[in-house]
Order: C-alpha cells, then structure tokens, then sequence
C-alpha cells in the first residue's frame, strides 16, 4: 500500500479531529446529567423563593444536599464505568465546587449581610462564570450556557427585581434544563 | 515497524475507528449517533461497519432499551491495536520513518 506523507498527514489530521468530536460529545453526554440535577432544583428552589424568603433558605439548603449526593453518586457511576481518567474528573468538579463555596464565604466576610435576591444573583453570576471557564475543557455549548445564565440573571436583576426568584425558577433552571437537552444532542 | 493497515486507511472507516477508539472499554455507540460524530456522509456506512466488523475490529451489539431496539457499535482490542499500530504507521510516514510510498 503507497501513501504519500501528504495523504498521510491529511489522513491523520483528519483521524485527530473525529476523536476530539467524539470526547466532546462523550463529555457534553456525561455533563447533561448534571445539568437536569442542577436545573430542577434551581427551578424548585427559586419558586420557594419567590412564596417567601425562609421557604427559599429551607428549600436552597436541604435542596443543596440532595444536589451534592445526587452529583456524586451519578459521578461515582461514570467513574465505575471509564476508570482513572474520570476519577481526575471528579476531583476537579469538587475543587470546582468547593471554590464556589470558599467564594461565596469570602462574599459574606467582606460585603455587608447579603439579601436573599442578592445571594442568589451573586451564585447565579458565579456559577455562570464557571460554566464558562469550563467550557474550554468540555466543550463551547457549557460556555454558551454559562453566558446565558449570566445575562439573564443581569437582565433579571436589572428590570425583574420584585420577580427575580421567578425569572430565575424559569429562565435559569429551565434554561440548565434545556442546555441538558442540547447535550444529548450530537 | 508500523504497517499499513488498508481495512482502516480507508476515510470513512478511519473516521468511524478513530470515534469509537475514544470511547472507553467496552461502550459502544448508536449507528445514528456514531455516523454524525464521525461526520459520515458516505450513504455506505453499514457496509463499513460490515467490513471492520468482519476484521474484528468492532463489534456490533444489539439489545433494547424498554421496548425500542438498540444496535450499537464498540471497538474491539484488536481493533484498538490496529488503530494505534494504522495511525504509528501515517506518524513514520510523517517523520520521514518510513520512505514515502512504502
């Protein structure tokens, strides 16, 4: 069999980027899980919020827990089936995690006591920008995710304030929702 | 050294063994889903399936989910050490390892 280097070189090239396409679907397919997760309880937590604060605190907090060990067990099952790579994975999303904890500790230490509304923008726009430095390891649909989240919580913020826990229940967690779907999407 | 391997070297195959070579052990992928991330717009793509299939690269599994039938496709170890052995071969035409044409 005779192939020239230029051949060669296309052919390789062409090989490269079939498996890059396929880690990123593979990546968006893992990662639409957490989106469904995370936009149910951003949307259920958020409608508390707007009955009434306290009902928003109880349902963010016990909410919050149900996330963390639905997001792990759903994580171990992904690390069970692929191997080490993934347990590297799992330890980023948690340093990811806990970074958005330490943040919203910081928050609290150096602004006076936050709101509510204002708590939840201030995660809103954190965890929007977090999806958008994560998108260049999983792929640009998470960044695009990320802005959007970030621009309707502005948006929210700006011209819905008395509605803002309700805007968020639609537009973020249907939005988190709808970006789950576009994951499975190839 | 590395050898050619021409049940792989052929485009759409290379492109479809270069997808399922990213999947880990043992996962395969739908037909559906596999020909859009290959990018395969080759109407043949069965018959490709059919001939790294009838090498012992892949392996086509079927099964189903609830009541809807499921045919998936998932690379083989051979047909990982293929790959691996196909693409060593176009890197030392690359590096000038092996002499244009051979």
């Amino acid at each position: 069999m005779m192939i020239p280097a230029e051949e060669a070189a296309s052919a390789l090239k062409d090989a490269q980027a079939a498996a890059g396409r396929a880690a990123q679907a593979r990546g968006y397919q893992n990662s639409s899980g957490y989106l469904f997760v995370w936009g149910a309880i951003w949307a259920i937590a958020n409608v508390a919020g707007q009955v009434s604060e306290h009902a928003g605190e109880l349902a963010w907090t016990g909410l919050v827990v149900v996330g963390v060990v639905v997001s792990t067990i759903m994580g171990r099952r992904q690390t069970a089936h692929v191997g080490a790579g993934a347990r590297g994975g799992a330890l980023k999303a948690m340093l990811v995690a806990a970074a958005i904890a330490g943040f919203g500790a910081c928050v609290q230490l150096i602004v006076p006591p936050l709101s509510l509304v204002q708590a939840n923008a201030l995660a809103s726009l954190a965890v929007g920008a977090v999806y958008i430095a994560l998108g260049s390891a999983v792929g640009p649909r998470l960044s695009a995710i990320g802005a959007a989240m970030m621009a309707a919580t502005v948006i929210g913020w700006l011209y819905l304030r008395d509605w803002f826990f309700l805007w968020s229940a639609i537009v973020g967690g249907g939005g988190l929702i709808l970006g789950g779907l576009w994951f499975r999407r190839v | 050294m590395a050898e050619a391997d021409e049940v792989i070297h052929q485009s759409t195959r290379l492109r479809l063994m270069s997808v399922l070579n990213a999947l880990p052990d043992g996962e395969g992928l739908e037909f559906k889903r596999l020909k859009a991330i290959a990018q395969a717009t080759d109407g043949n793509l069965g018959a490709h399936l059919a001939t790294l299939e009838k090498a012992g690269y892949i392996a086509i599994d079927k099964d189903f989910v609830g009541k809807r039938p499921r045919t998936q496709a998932r690379i083989t170890k051979p047909g990982r050490r293929a790959y691996e052995r196909h693409l060593q071969y176009l890197r030392d035409i690359i590096e000038g390892v092996i002499p244009e044409g051979d």
